[in-house]
């Protein structure tokens, strides 16, 4: 278990999901702001829902440390237990975000949860479908490009840009727990 | 290496169609009312240098992991490690240096072409250096971070550098490192202010400086000591340089360019205008003449000179500039003290409406107010002697905090049914 735990960096992964929820409902106020066009309003992305990204790259890389073609002559049924890794880094995360929510007052504890599991799953289905390299990147890459392009008339998103809703949104949390599922089951899925 | 190879196995092609599709998304949704003023579109579009310094910084972390993992620096190589990252790095940087010029033709308008002028190659050559920055340190981070680690972080580095500094109040002058200190210029009457440019050029200096020197120097003390040396000594230098600018990137324009028209005394207020303005000088000069001409006929002298910070004029807004003009342009500063009361706040929107019915505007476009448009309305029913009055009693108040403002019509009336 030891040596499962250090090939995988575990304690990286904790440090960085456990900073990162801290770190969250003290920028709870502060957003990045994002072009104004001519005519057109500001619109601004709360810092909150873009800082899920560091942890989650880092639990992608922590995941992907060891080479897949070990996996093949396990005996274990190793695929399924990184998924149950990863779904019970999920389940934590929901589950400290809930905490601060209810106890510290931090609103957008729903969203910084939601966005945890929505990059979680979109990283680990471009990892399954491109190379593993390419999943914290594009992980990364949501963020810039909702700045870029996902804030609508008036600041606020596009329906389509699910990580910058605030939290209750429904349509956000459908996505978000949709990628999630099926990110679970493509790492839990062995590349044929 | 041959160029076809150098484009097919980096990252630099793929980026290109990701940030120049989104360049391009991005610019649909311009709807192009801004100033056609060459240095304010050259300023905007350093807004959008986040993101190109960004993806520029990914790319090149990405760059040097595939160096990284080819271990290419243990094959012997014949040519330097400066030498084979600047090659590796040419496509991601003639990449920025696209995005840079895109992102000046996305904040352009057609009309600017018939504008004298061209666009400050200062600005945009500290817009392409902040750009070069992110690339040399994304460089040395991709060499140094796990192979799936180092072109994420810049992503959100080069996002959270790039536009989160200009959101903060203080440190003020965090923006003017970042090439975002000018994101606010420029009106006809500013330029980019020089200090702003100097200090982003100075840091990005400092960081492409120090990551040089890491990359060549392999061993040794140079590694450690000078860099640091280089780094403490650039920082300090360029907060020094930004700091006594605050939240301002703009310094005022240089004044023998105006131009302006009319002797002043005796006729209509002096009309000053820029370069910009000069096409439309005419009708500049002429619907600022009709405000003044009716501003004396109901016994107030009108401003000295007035300048207008629109490029095409229109008769209602030039109208109303003339007239308002006689008003201060911001609270006095009694006003400005925390805790003090300013009572002639709502004497100087009723102000601005009847000075801009006197000249002719209609009363439904004299105020942004319906209240202050209405109470206007019925000073101007009053006779001219009241008007008067009512006026200088009023811009009293507007000028003076201790002095209330007297807004009611009737008061002015009763006053002169009894005088006569």
């Amino acid at each position: 278990m030891i040596w499962w735990l250090r090939a995988h960096a575990a304690v990286a992964c904790v440090v960085t999901l456990v900073a990162c929820l801290v770190v969250a409902p003290m920028l709870a106020t502060s957003s990045i702001p994002t072009l104004a066009l001519f005519g057109g309003t500001t619109g601004s992305i709360p810092v909150p829902l873009v800082l899920p990204v560091l942890p989650v790259c880092v639990l992608l890389y922590a995941m992907s440390r060891t080479p897949r073609t070990t996996d093949v002559t396990a005996v274990r049924n190793v695929p399924r237990l990184r998924a149950a890794a990863l779904a019970l880094a999920g389940a934590a995360t929901v589950a400290i975000a809930l905490l601060e929510a209810v106890v510290i007052d931090f609103p957008l504890g729903f969203a910084v949860a939601r966005n945890v599991l929505g990059y979680l799953g979109l990283g680990l289905l471009v990892q399954r479908c491109a190379e593993p390299r390419y999943g914290p990147v594009t992980v990364a890459a949501v963020p810039v490009l909702c700045g870029l392009i996902g804030l609508g008339p008036g600041g606020s998103p596009y329906f389509w840009m699910w990580p910058a809703h605030p939290s209750g949104s429904p349509l956000a949390a459908t996505a978000a727990l949709l990628l999630f599922g099926s990110g679970l089951a493509a790492a839990a899925t062995r590349r044929k | 290496m041959r160029l076809a190879t150098l484009l097919r196995s980096g990252s630099a092609v793929w980026a290109a169609l990701l940030l120049i599709g989104g360049l391009l998304f991005f610019s649909t949704g311009n709807t192009g009312g801004g100033i056609e003023y060459w240095e304010s579109v050259t300023a905007q579009s350093t807004g959008l240098l986040g993101v190109i310094s960004a993806v520029c910084g990914a790319g090149a972390a990405w760059e040097a992991t595939r160096l990284k993992r080819g271990a290419v620096s243990t094959w012997a190589p014949s040519r330097g490690p400066l030498r084979i990252a600047a090659e590796q790095l040419a496509p991601m940087a003639l990449l920025g240096l696209a995005g840079v010029l895109i992102s000046l033709a996305i904040f352009s308008d057609a009309a600017l072409l018939d504008i004298p002028g061209r666009p400050n190659l200062t600005v945009l050559a500290v817009g392409y250096s902040v750009v070069l920055s992110h690339i040399a340190l994304g460089f040395l981070l991709g060499g140094v971070l796990p192979r799936l680690l180092g072109p994420p972080l810049m992503l959100i580095l080069g996002y959270f550098w790039g536009f989160w500094p200009a959101a903060l109040a203080e440190p003020a002058w965090l923006r003017h490192l970042n090439g975002q200190g000018i994101g606010e210029c420029c009106r006809l009457d500013q330029v980019p202010a020089p200090r702003s440019l100097g200090a982003t050029a100075l840091f990005s200096a400092t960081v492409i400086t120090v990551a040089l020197i890491l990359i060549a120097a392999r061993q040794g003390k140079a590694r450690l000591v000078l860099p640091m040396a280089v780094a403490v000594t650039g920082v300090a230098a360029s907060i020094a340089v930004a700091f006594p600018l605050g939240l301002d990137g703009e310094h005022n324009r240089d004044q023998s360019l105006l131009r302006c028209s009319g002797s002043g005394s005796g006729s209509a207020p002096q009309v000053c205008l820029w370069p910009e303005q000069y096409e439309h000088e005419d009708d500049f000069v002429r619907w600022s003449k009709e405000a003044g001409d009716k501003l004396r006929k109901a016994g107030l002298t009108p401003v000295e000179r007035v300048e207008f910070s629109w490029r095409v004029p229109d008769r209602e807004t030039v109208l109303i500039v003339t007239a308002t003009s006689l008003l201060p342009s911001g609270p006095p500063a009694c006003a400005l003290e925390p805790g003090e009361t300013y009572p002639g706040s709502e004497a100087a929107s009723a102000l601005d409406a009847w000075l801009a019915q006197v000249v002719g505007v209609e009363p439904a476009a004299s105020s942004g107010s319906d209240e202050a448009a209405q109470l206007a309305q019925k000073v101007r029913a009053m006779p001219a002697e009241a008007q008067k009055a009512w006026f200088q009693r009023n811009l009293r108040s507007v000028l003076d905090c201790s002095q209330k403002p007297e807004l009611s019509p009737s008061s002015y009336t009763r006053a002169a049914r009894a005088g006569s």
